[in-house]
C-alpha cells in the first residue's frame, strides 16, 4: 500500500491527478488544500487546512505518506494579482519541503514550468533538463518557478536521502483549466512582436495530469523532466486555434507600454517577459517520454483549439 | 455560373493532400460535366443529354471529402437546372478501378493533359492566320497553364484538368467556347491561390518540430529553381556522394554577403539529388535576433548553429549543412575571394564522429561574385547591430535594386565523403583526429575552389 498526498486539492489540475492516481490499486490518496474542491472525488481522502507547515507535519506524521506531489501553486488556474500572491508560492514550497524531509517523505514531486529556461536568441531548438535555468529577468509566476527550482535543487543537494522529481510542464490548456499561457492565447487581440513567431509548446490539462500522476508512480526517475505535447506550433499558429487573432506591434510598443496609456491597454500584462514573444524557449521531451512512458493522447492543435470552444 | 462551382473547389482545396488516395478522384474526372451554357455546335457526336444529376453526385463526393463543410446538397442541382450537361463519349476517360491506382491515374492525366496543351500552344504558334500578337498572347496563356499544372493540388486539379479537357481540348481554338474555357481554368488557378493564402492566413499549415514549412518551400521552389537553373546556370557535382538517407554533414565554404550558397546547395540536392533530400543548413544564432529573419529561416527549414541542434538534426538522420567560416566568410572582400577564413568545424566533426555520419566537402564556385564587396561599412554595421555591412558597386548606391545579386556562372562540387566510421569509436573524443579531419577537409575545399577558379574562362559567362 502506498500512500500518496497531494497538496493543492481545491485546484482542478490537483483533483486530475489524486482522480488517476486513486484508480490505481495499492494506492491511498490524500488531498490536502485551504478549501475543498468543488466536486467530490471519490476515493480521494480530502482534509481542509490552512497548509502551513507544522500542520502538515502533523499530519504526515499521523499519517506515514511515501510520495509527496506539491500542486498547490496561486497563479496558475485563476489570475492572481503580484500584490497578493507575493513571494507566497516559494514559502509553501519551502514548507511543504520542510515538513517532508522532517517526516522522513522519501520523494516529492513538484512542478515547475518549461519556461524557466529563459527565451533567447542562442537557445537550442529543443533544451534539455541539463540546460541552465534563466538568469535574465523573469517575472510573475514565472519568477516563482525559477526561485522554486533554485530551492528544489538546494534542497536535494542538502538532502540526498530524499528524492525530488520535478516537472517542468508546458503551457497548460484544454480540460476547462486555466492558465497563464491559455489567458494569454484567448485574449483578442492577443499582442506579438512584428517579425519574430516564436515556436510554443501547450500541454493538455489530461495529459499534464497523467504526466504527474506518472512521475508519483514511478519511484525511479528524480530530478526535473520537460512535459510538453510535440510538435511546438507557431505563436501565431496557436492564437489562431484559440480562436483570435493576433496583433504584430513593432517591439518599441513593448518597451513603451508603460508610459502610454493605450498602448499599455493593447499590450496588456504578459504572462512572461517580452523575450518569450521574440525568441523560442522549447523543452527537449525525450526524457519524459523515455522514463515515465509518458504519452500525450491530445495534439498541440486540439488543445488550443479547446480554448477556442 | 462558375461561380457555382467555386465554393467545392475552395472547400475541396481546403482539404487535406490525402485526398488524393479517397475515391472520388475518379468519380470527379469520370464524370467530367461540361461547363458551358450552350451545348457546341461542332460536337463530333451526339451529345448525351442528362440531368443536373451528375454534377450533383460530383459536388457530392467532394462535400463527402470534407466532413466539415456544410454544403447543402439539395441547392445543387436546383442551381444546375438550366445547365445541359453533356458527355462527350468519345474522349471519356478509362476508369480506375481501385483507388490506390487515383493517384497515378491524377498524374497520368496530369502529364497527358500538359502534352495536349503543349501540343495546342504549337499549333497555335504555328498558325498563320491572325495578328501575330494575339497568337503569342494566346500561346503563352497556354504555356502559364501548363506550368500552372504542376502546382496545383487534387482536388483543384481535377476541376482544372477537367474543364481543360472539355472546354479547351476539345474545342477549336477559333469558337469562344474555347476562351471560356480557358478562363474558367485560370480563375480555377486564382481560386486555389486565394484559397491557399486563406488557409495560411487562419494558422492551417503544418510545421515540422523546428518550425520548416514544407508548403512553403514548395511555393518557393519554382523561383529557387530558377535561380538554379537559369540566373546562375548552376552545375552540380558529386551528387552521387550524398547519401540518398541516414545523418551526413555538408561543410561548405560560405561566400556572397547573402546566403545564397546555402539555398542554392540545398536546391541542388533537391532538385538534382535522386532521394530529393531536405538540407537542414545551421544558421549563426544571431540571425533570430532580426526582425523578419528568424520565422523565415525556420520556415526554410534552417536551423541556429548550435552543437545541441547539429546533434539532434545527426540523431534524427538528417542532411546537416554547415558553413565552418561563419559570417567570417560570407562576408570578406572581394580581393579576398576563394580564400577560407577562420574554417573551424571541430564541434560539428566531433558530433558526426559520434553519430558515424559521412562528412562531404562541399566548394561552392561563383557565389564570391553576387555581391562583389568592396568595403565593409563598419560603423554603420555596428548602428543596425549586423556583422558587416557591404559596399558594393551597385548597393546601397541602387538601393533595393543593387540587392539583386549579380548572374555568375556557378559551380557546385560535392567532394567524396569522408567515412567517419573508418576513425573508430572514441575517435569523438580524440581532439587530435577532429583537428586532422578538419584541416584535410579546409585544404580539399581549397584545393577545389583553386582548381575551379583557374579552369573557368569567365565569371559570368558559361553554361
Amino acid at each position: 500500500m502506498t500512500t500518496a498526498l497531494v497538496t493543492g486539492i481545491d485546484g482542478a489540475l490537483a483533483g486530475l491527478v489524486a482522480g488517476v492516481l486513486a484508480t490505481q490499486p495499492h494506492m491511498r490518496v490524500i488531498g490536502v488544500g485551504r478549501a475543498a474542491p468543488e466536486c467530490a472525488l471519490a476515493d480521494v481522502d480530502v482534509r481542509v487546512c490552512d497548509m502551513r507547515g507544522d500542520t502538515l507535519l502533523a499530519l504526515m506524521r499521523a499519517v506515514p505518506v511515501d510520495v509527496v506531489a506539491h500542486l498547490d501553486l496561486a497563479g496558475e488556474e485563476w489570475p492572481v494579482s503580484r500584490e497578493a500572491a507575493g513571494r507566497g508560492n516559494v514559502y509553501r514550497t519551502i514548507e511543504v519541503l520542510g515538513a517532508c524531509q522532517a517526516a522522513g517523505v522519501p520523494r516529492v514531486v513538484l512542478r515547475s514550468s518549461l519556461m524557466v529556461y529563459g527565451a533567447r536568441p542562442d537557445r537550442p531548438a529543443f533544451v534539455a533538463e541539463s540546460a541552465p535555468l534563466s538568469s535574465g529577468e523573469p517575472a510573475g509566476l514565472l519568477q516563482d518557478y525559477v526561485e522554486i527550482e533554485r530551492v528544489a535543487a538546494d534542497f536535494s543537494a542538502r538532502h540526498s536521502s530524499m528524492r525530488l522529481t520535478i516537472l517542468r510542464c508546458a503551457g497548460i490548456a484544454g480540460g476547462q483549466i486555466g492558465s497563464p499561457l491559455a489567458r494569454f492565447l484567448m485574449r483578442r487581440p492577443a499582442p506579438m512582436i512584428a517579425g519574430f513567431d516564436p515556436r510554443i509548446q501547450v500541454v493538455h490539462a489530461y495529459d499534464a495530469a497523467v504526466a504527474i500522476a506518472l512521475a508519483v508512480l514511478n519511484d525511479r526517475v528524480d530530478g526535473p523532466l520537460n512535459i510538453a505535447a510535440d510538435p511546438p506550433l507557431l505563436l501565431s499558429q496557436a492564437i489562431h486555434f484559440a480562436g483570435g487573432s493576433a496583433l504584430p506591434l513593432p517591439a518599441l510598443a513593448f518597451s513603451a507600454a508603460p508610459l502610454f496609456e493605450p498602448l499599455s491597454t493593447l499590450v496588456g500584462e504578459l504572462p512572461f517577459p517580452v523575450d518569450y514573444l521574440r525568441y523560442a524557449c522549447v523543452g527537449d521531451t525525450r526524457r519524459a517520454v523515455r522514463e515515465l512512458q509518458w504519452e500525450t493522447q491530445h495534439s498541440p492543435e486540439e488543445t488550443v483549439r479547446e480554448l477556442a470552444a | 455560373m462558375t461561380d457555382q462551382h467555386d465554393p467545392a473547389a475552395e472547400d475541396a482545396a481546403e482539404t487535406s493532400a490525402a485526398h488524393e488516395q479517397s475515391g472520388d478522384t475518379p468519380h470527379a474526372v469520370q464524370a467530367k460535366p461540361k461547363r458551358a451554357r450552350r451545348a457546341r455546335p461542332a460536337a463530333p457526336a451526339a451529345p448525351v443529354e442528362v440531368s443536373a444529376v451528375v454534377p450533383a453526385e460530383n459536388h457530392a463526393g467532394e462535400v463527402a471529402a470534407a466532413p466539415n463543410v456544410a454544403v447543402p446538397s439539395e441547392v445543387t442541382p436546383a442551381a444546375m437546372a438550366e445547365v445541359a450537361v453533356e458527355i462527350p463519349i468519345e474522349t471519356a476517360a478509362p476508369m480506375p478501378e481501385t483507388p490506390a491506382a487515383a493517384a497515378d491515374h491524377v498524374a497520368a492525366l496530369r502529364a497527358e493533359t500538359a502534352a495536349a496543351v503543349q501540343e495546342l500552344e504549337v499549333e497555335i504558334r504555328n498558325h498563320t492566320a491572325g495578328p501575330d500578337e494575339t497568337r503569342t498572347m494566346a500561346a503563352e496563356v497556354l504555356r502559364l497553364i501548363r506550368e500552372n499544372l504542376e502546382r496545383l493540388r487534387p482536388p483543384a486539379l481535377d476541376n482544372v484538368v477537367a474543364a481543360l479537357r472539355q472546354n479547351v481540348l476539345n474545342s477549336d481554338y477559333l469558337d469562344p467556347d474555347f476562351w471560356r474555357g480557358i478562363g474558367m481554368v485560370l480563375q480555377y488557378q486564382v481560386t486555389e491561390l486565394t484559397a491557399l493564402v486563406q488557409r495560411r492566413l487562419r494558422g492551417e499549415f503544418a510545421i515540422d518540430s523546428y518550425g520548416m514549412d514544407a508548403e512553403l518551400i514548395e511555393l518557393v521552389r519554382p523561383f529557387a529553381g530558377f535561380l538554379y537553373r537559369s540566373w546562375w546556370r548552376v552545375t552540380a557535382e558529386g551528387l552521387d556522394g550524398v547519401p540518398g538517407d541516414g545523418p551526413a554533414l555538408l561543410l561548405a565554404n560560405h561566400s556572397g554577403v547573402l546566403p545564397w550558397d546555402s539555398a542554392m546547395i540545398a536546391t541542388a540536392v533537391l532538385e538534382e539529388h535522386p532521394s530529393a533530400r531536405l538540407v537542414r543548413t545551421l544558421h549563426v544564432p544571431w540571425l533570430a535576433m532580426v526582425p523578419g529573419a528568424a520565422p523565415a529561416l525556420a520556415a526554410f527549414g534552417q536551423v541556429q548553429a548550435l552543437p545541441e541542434n547539429a546533434a539532434r538534426l545527426l540523431d534524427e538522420g538528417q542532411l546537416v549543412c554547415v558553413f565552418p567560416e561563419g559570417a567570417q566568410g560570407a562576408g570578406k572582400l572581394f580581393w579576398n575571394r576563394y580564400r577560407l577564413t577562420g574554417f573551424e568545424a571541430g564541434e560539428y566533426i566531433r558530433l558526426a564522429l559520434r553519430v558515424g555520419a559521412p562528412i562531404i566537402p562541399v566548394a561552392v564556385v561563383g557565389a564570391e561574385e553576387i555581391y562583389p564587396m568592396i568595403a565593409n561599412a563598419r560603423p554603420i554595421a555596428q548602428l543596425l547591430n549586423l556583422p558587416y555591412f557591404p559596399l558594393t558597386p551597385l548597393f546601397p548606391w541602387l538601393g533595393l535594386l543593387g540587392m539583386v545579386p549579380l548572374p555568375s556562372k556557378w559551380s557546385i562540387v560535392f567532394d567524396a565523403p569522408i567515412d567517419t566510421g573508418a576513425y573508430g569509436a572514441d575517435a569523438a573524443d580524440n581532439p587530435d583526429v577532429i583537428a586532422r579531419i578538419n584541416e584535410q577537409v579546409r585544404l580539399r575545399i581549397q584545393e577545389l575552389l583553386d582548381e575551379y577558379t583557374a579552369e573557368r574562362r569567365s565569371v559570368f559567362f558559361g553554361r
